[in-house]
């Protein structure tokens, strides 16, 4: 048996021992798998995938989830969430996440004791060791299963194992909240969320495939990947109107490219939570 | 932001300095909300010399003058 063998074993052990779960469902690469694979493990009737609605998750990402579970059969709920009614979350402070899981995982929870579902899990995995995750917290708090961490599943085996079965995300590139896109301090408001996810989607548009674009007041700093760099200088003024039409006076092209958590570059390490951690 | 942060004008002068001896022309401001962001104002025919200079260390240099991210304004005369 290979490792990779070995893990899917494990993850399909893990998920028997839970039994019935309800499944964060972002439509993401990470749940869209867990919750395809708990589906075909435990069956339809002890599997429910639920989303948190709310102005922090882009739509695209939202129809993912609803056209996902559609295709594939997965039992789905839409739950409103809303953090950004927290003064806590919304000043944008270090931890901003703790909060914003916090509210998650309470609405959650709350569904799975309704609907009589033993376990909550997340789509956390082993490649989110060590990054900044204050969220992790709040699971923790609600005594949320990550099976995908559990098993050991990296994001290259998802990936892998997700194209296996055909699942539409299985090359899609991650996706956290918009609000991961202002400097913490600048408060998240329902209109900073919009300008961003307007301005990302006018990039989408034009064919850009894994980019942030950094809200930081007037000025956008819009971050690409290295090996889509080169197709900025020939569309400079498509991006600049596309970012500029969301309400950004100036359009700044990060000359690094796109890097997960840039915008915790600079913090000391002990502002930093990783996932394991505990306060 | 432009140039209002501490020490914004120093820092975006010696900015201006790296670009020039690579022989790069055009201008540097600070931007953002704590001006943490050095905007590089080049010409468009001047992005190649630019990308190369990138390469060659430009990014670090700039940050080590005190700011956190190096950017290129992509409407330098806007």
């Amino acid at each position: 048996m290979t490792a990779s063998q070995g893990k899917r074993e494990r993850l399909h052990e893990i998920l028997h021992e839970c039994g019935s779960v309800l499944v964060g469902y972002s439509g993401g690469v990470d749940s869209v798998f867990l919750a395809r694979v708990a589906t075909d493990v435990l069956g339809r009737h002890r599997v429910l995938a639920v989303t948190g609605k709310s102005a922090s998750v882009p739509s695209w990402m939202e129809d993912t989830a609803r056209e996902v579970a559609a295709r594939f059969g997965i039992p789905w709920l839409e739950v409103p969430t809303d953090e950004l009614s927290d003064p806590r979350y919304a000043a944008n402070p270090v931890d901003r996440c703790y909060f914003c899981k916090t509210e998650l995982w309470a609405r959650l929870a709350e569904v799975a004791r309704g609907r009589g579902l033993r376990v909550v899990v997340d789509g956390s995995n082993a490649d989110d060791v060590g990054d900044h995750r204050p969220g992790v917290v709040a699971a923790a708090e609600h005594g949320i299963r990550s099976p995908l961490l559990e098993a050991g599943l990296t994001k290259d085996e998802i990936r892998a194992w997700s194209r296996e079965l055909e699942l539409p995300t299985w090359d899609q590139p991650a996706a956290p909240c918009l609000a991961s896109r202002l400097p913490y301090g600048l408060a998240v408001t329902p209109e900073r969320l919009r300008q961003v996810e307007r301005a990302e989607a006018g990039l989408r548009a034009l064919g850009f495939r894994d980019f942030r674009v950094r809200h930081h007041g007037a000025v956008a700093r819009v971050e690409v990947a290295a090996e889509e760099l080169g197709r900025v200088a020939p569309l400079r003024a498509e991006v600049a109107g596309a970012v500029r039409g969301a309400g950004f006076a100036r359009v700044l092209l990060d000359l690094q490219g796109y890097r997960r958590g840039a915008l915790n570059e600079g913090l000391a390490p002990s502002r930093l939570v990783q996932l394991g951690a505990r306060r | 932001m432009t140039d209002t942060a501490p020490h914004g004008d120093a820092r975006t002068a010696r900015a201006r300095d790296l670009l020039g001896v690579r022989g790069i022309p055009g201008d540097v401001c600070a931007e953002g909300l704590q001006g943490e962001i050095a905007a590089l104002r080049v010409p468009a025919d001047s992005w190649k010399r630019t990308a190369d200079a990138v390469r060659d260390g430009l990014v670090d240099e700039v940050k080590r003058l005190g700011f956190r991210y190096v950017a290129l304004d992509l409407e330098p005369g806007g």
